[in-house]
């Protein structure tokens, strides 16, 4: 059973699953006697999660005990169909064909994707992650999938996916642990990378030195030590915290999703489903608009006066925090070795006669 | 050391920067978006960013990182620098 929904935008590449969007067809059509469909108990389930349990029993009817009596017993037998009952029903279509069918008096149905549409759906989506060719992460325009709904009295968009995207590049930091060179990923242990010969540049102190300075004023990532994975979470804390943890809200997605879904034209103004998805169009992408200047907007204004070294950006800090952990282990190394002991306090007076 | 004007200086430490670049980065494929000259020295501090994560418009985003800082000191004719991510 499915609805008028029509120009649909190719598919997003994910289904977006959750309690919103109703499963597969799972109400028996109308007979052609005129008897009620059914929903079968799976079919109530649905029914509850996208109505909600007070919604779903008006619906049922479910049977009350009256004073001083026991609850009536209200299981629903497996694969026993349930009389259903509802007012207010969107259009419907019976079977495969596409042409509505008029509601008749007495007469029973519910359109489940009826129930389901018009609800907020979550972004989805994520970054192209490369391996090489920098360390960078650009957002990219969100994909909107939107669909016509026939509400009877005028055509109606329905949201039915918002895909984000994006471009990230992580370069993978040069790590011979066994080698006395440089640039290198620190590996203190005997054997590694890390040594105590003056003016070398694998100096446990010269390694120190040039990661602890990556999130000051003035630092960055050093000529000599650093680490992939210092990289990586540099760049996902742009993508997960300044763009999906701050940027994104500025754009405040459920409102955009809720205005989007109330953008409507009369019924009259367009023959189909097709025409009225050009005339809806430009509506949608001016209110899209709106949220794509907002969130880039804030994506601009972190970028530009937060992500560089030690101005409290997000991904400095997620890298810095790799690091202080290399940097750490390079000290624990050092003085383990007895290399960082504090030199031996000058011999005191001679004692008196 | 002879004074000179802005452009000429700042060319200069332009100059000085881009002989020192990393040897997997090309100069052409940067743009420089800041430069600062340390007041009371010859030091000019310049931020190359790589010029495919700067947007076309105002509504573009802005691609973050891609830098290379550098410290160039014209007295000294050398140019070091830290990279950004």
């Amino acid at each position: 059973m499915d609805r008028v929904r029509a120009g649909t935008e190719a598919a997003a590449e994910e289904d977006l699953p959750g309690p919103w969007r109703a499963p597969g067809p799972s109400v028996v059509p109308f007979q052609a006697s005129g008897r009620p469909a059914h929903l079968t108990p799976a079919a109530v389930l649905s029914l509850q999660g996208s109505a909600g349990n007070a919604a779903t029993s008006r619906v049922l009817g479910a049977a009350e005990a009256g004073f001083g009596e026991t609850d009536p017993d209200q299981t629903l037998r497996d694969e026993e169909p349930v009389l259903v009952a509802a007012e207010g029903v969107a259009a419907t279509v019976s079977g495969g064909s596409p042409a509505p069918v008029p509601a008749r008096a007495g007469g029973v149905t519910v359109d489940l994707d009826a129930l389901s549409a018009f609800q907020t759906v979550a972004p989805g989506g994520g970054p192209n992650r490369h391996n090489g060719g920098g360390n960078d992460c650009t957002p990219g325009r969100p994909t909107l999938t939107w669909a016509v709904v026939d509400t009877g009295a005028t055509w109606k968009v329905d949201v039915t996916a918002l895909r984000l995207t994006g471009e990230m590049h992580v370069t993978d930091w040069p790590s011979a642990p066994s080698s006395m060179t440089v640039p290198n990923t620190a590996n203190p242990v005997d054997g590694g990378n890390i040594n105590n010969t003056a003016g070398s540049p694998n100096h446990w102190q010269a390694a120190i030195d040039d990661m602890t300075d990556y999130d000051t004023v003035g630092g960055g990532r050093g000529p000599n030590w650093h680490s992939t994975a210092a990289s990586s979470a540099h760049e996902n804390a742009h993508w997960d915290g300044d763009y999906l943890g701050d940027a994104l809200p500025a754009g405040n997605w459920a409102q955009t999703n809720t205005d989007l879904d109330a953008i409507s034209i009369p019924k009259a103004s367009a023959a189909d489903a097709a025409a009225a998805r050009v005339a809806l169009e430009p509506l949608v992408a001016a209110r899209l608009r709106t949220f794509n200047q907002a969130v880039i907007a804030r994506w601009n204004v972190l970028i530009t006066t937060t992500d560089k070294p030690g101005s409290g950006g997000r991904g400095y800090a997620a890298g810095q925090a790799v690091l202080n952990g290399l940097i750490n282990g390079v000290r624990a190394y050092a003085t383990a070795k007895g290399w960082n002991a504090p030199p031996a306090p000058p011999p005191g007076p001679a004692p008196g006669p | 050391m002879t004074e000179l004007s802005t452009a000429t200086a700042l060319t200069e430490a332009i100059a000085l920067a881009e002989r020192s670049f990393p040897p997997d980065d090309r100069p052409e494929d940067y743009r420089l978006i800041q430069a600062e000259l340390q007041l009371g020295s010859q030091v000019w501090r310049l931020t190359f960013k790589r010029a495919r994560l700067l947007p076309d418009s105002a509504e573009d985003p802005i691609g973050a990182g891609g830098e290379l800082f550098f410290t160039v000191d014209l007295a000294g004719r050398s140019a070091t620098y830290t990279g950004g991510e």
